[in-house]
């Protein structure tokens, strides 16, 4: 094919982008750009008008075009259903072992016993840390006492999985005190004393006990 | 009838489903594409049963691979790009076949005649475009398709043919200065037909 590279030399370089701002297609700088130039260009105007009516006309022309016959798809949807009914379609190489891992996940959960399992496992984490701050122990750390001087209120989500020892040992290491809680969403409301620095300290400790700690944000006083 | 960019925004969702593997997502994907795709794969290798073999190869590899789209074009340009390489293979394979055809054959394809009988000023258009068409190289028949009808970015068919954009921006420009001078020609020798 012996095709020019450049466009004519007394042709508007704008002429060149004027396809794409008949179908809609250029960027904002561009399709600016191409305002402006047909502002005061009679020849690109004449142009977009040609290339407006070509558009239509070819549309009309592609529209009649032949069609594929029914026993197209019809073949490619029995394919495809018989495919879906055995397997889910894989997706990438990569994803393989992701979906080998999503599969195992799964199946711990196929026995009917295990959603009540974990709902009453649940509920006993909850039982023992009601418990837990309505009966402090002789000389516990973990007050609900007030504490005087400075403090920062921490909301804090735990781990489903946490044990009461657990979160007693990580509430104990930053001497954090139950204010509130669980809420709905199973979160409570900690009250940390200490200075900013040491109130910092103990949020990112919260924060580095993800074993036990899935969420700690300050929160207004 | 939707415009193309907004076509692409219900494929995007629609693949998204479709990589998760759910199938009546795939059937919505296949007929909002198989007709456009059918006739841009039959304009590269002229074939019906090539074309319609090629079309069902690509939306099988489209069901199998939806979750490989990263979105790093539009669903468009993904889908016509997987059609274009099959359509090259194949045309690579039938070398020797494909020499036989006439560059002239599309002119002659059947076409769906269900427009009224009344619209002969539209008929007579139509007709003329597809005979100018059919004179053009298959490149610029190409673009103009995709620019006019696929209505793609330029970026997006520089990708999708893997040439240049300013390459893109030129051809199309003297595509469209072919067609024009074959429908003024075909419009002087026929006038009236």
């Amino acid at each position: 094919m012996s095709e020019q590279d450049t466009l004519p030399a007394d042709v508007h370089p704008e002429a060149a982008l004027l396809p794409w701002f008949a179908n809609g297609t250029l960027p904002v700088g561009e399709r600016e750009q191409i305002m402006r130039h047909l502002e005061r260009c009679g020849d690109c105007r004449r142009e977009l008008d040609e290339l407006s009516q070509m558009k239509q006309a070819l549309t009309e022309a592609y529209r009649t075009e032949p069609i594929p016959s029914p026993r197209l798809s019809r073949s490619v949807l029995a394919k495809v259903a018989e495919e879906s009914a055995t397997k889910r379609p894989v997706s990438t190489v990569a994803d393989g072992w992701m979906d080998e891992l999503d599969q195992w996940f799964r199946s711990l959960f196929l026995p009917r016993w295990v959603p009540t399992l974990a709902a009453m496992l649940l509920a006993v984490q909850f039982g023992l840390l009601f418990w837990l701050t309505n009966t402090p122990p002789p000389s516990e750390p973990v007050t609900t006492r007030a504490v005087a001087g400075p403090t920062l209120r921490v909301r804090v989500t735990f781990q489903e999985q946490a044990t009461v020892g657990q979160i007693r040992a990580v509430l104990e290491s930053v001497r954090a005190q139950i204010l509130e809680g669980p809420d709905g969403s199973g979160s409570y409301l900690l009250r940390i004393p200490g200075t900013p620095d040491m109130t910092a300290r103990a949020l990112q400790l919260l924060k580095s006990r993800s074993d036990v700690v899935s969420n700690a944000e300050p929160t207004a006083p | 009838m939707d415009t193309t960019h907004e076509r692409d925004e219900t494929a995007s969702t629609i693949l998204a489903a479709v990589a998760m593997g759910d199938s009546s997502a795939f059937e919505q994907l296949y007929h909002l594409y198989e007709k456009r795709l059918y006739q841009y794969v039959f304009s590269l290798v002229h074939d019906q049963t090539v074309a319609e073999d090629i079309v069902g190869e690509t939306m099988l590899a489209i069901w199998r691979g939806a979750g490989t789209f990263t979105g790093g074009s539009r669903v468009s340009t993904w889908i016509f790009g997987i059609a274009r390489h099959k359509s090259l293979d194949a045309m690579r394979r039938c070398a020797r076949r494909r020499r036989e055809v006439e560059l002239d054959g599309a002119a002659e394809m059947p076409t769906q005649s269900d427009s009224p009988l009344d619209d002969m000023e539209r008929k007579q258009v139509e007709t003329l475009t597809k005979r100018a068409l059919a004179a053009l190289s298959p490149e610029h028949q190409e673009v103009l398709r995709l620019v006019f009808y696929e209505e793609l970015p330029y970026d997006e068919i520089a990708a999708l043919l893997a040439i240049p954009a300013n390459t893109v921006k030129t051809r199309v420009f003297y595509a469209k200065q072919h067609l024009k001078k074959h429908l003024e020609r075909l419009g002087q020798k026929e006038p009236t037909r």
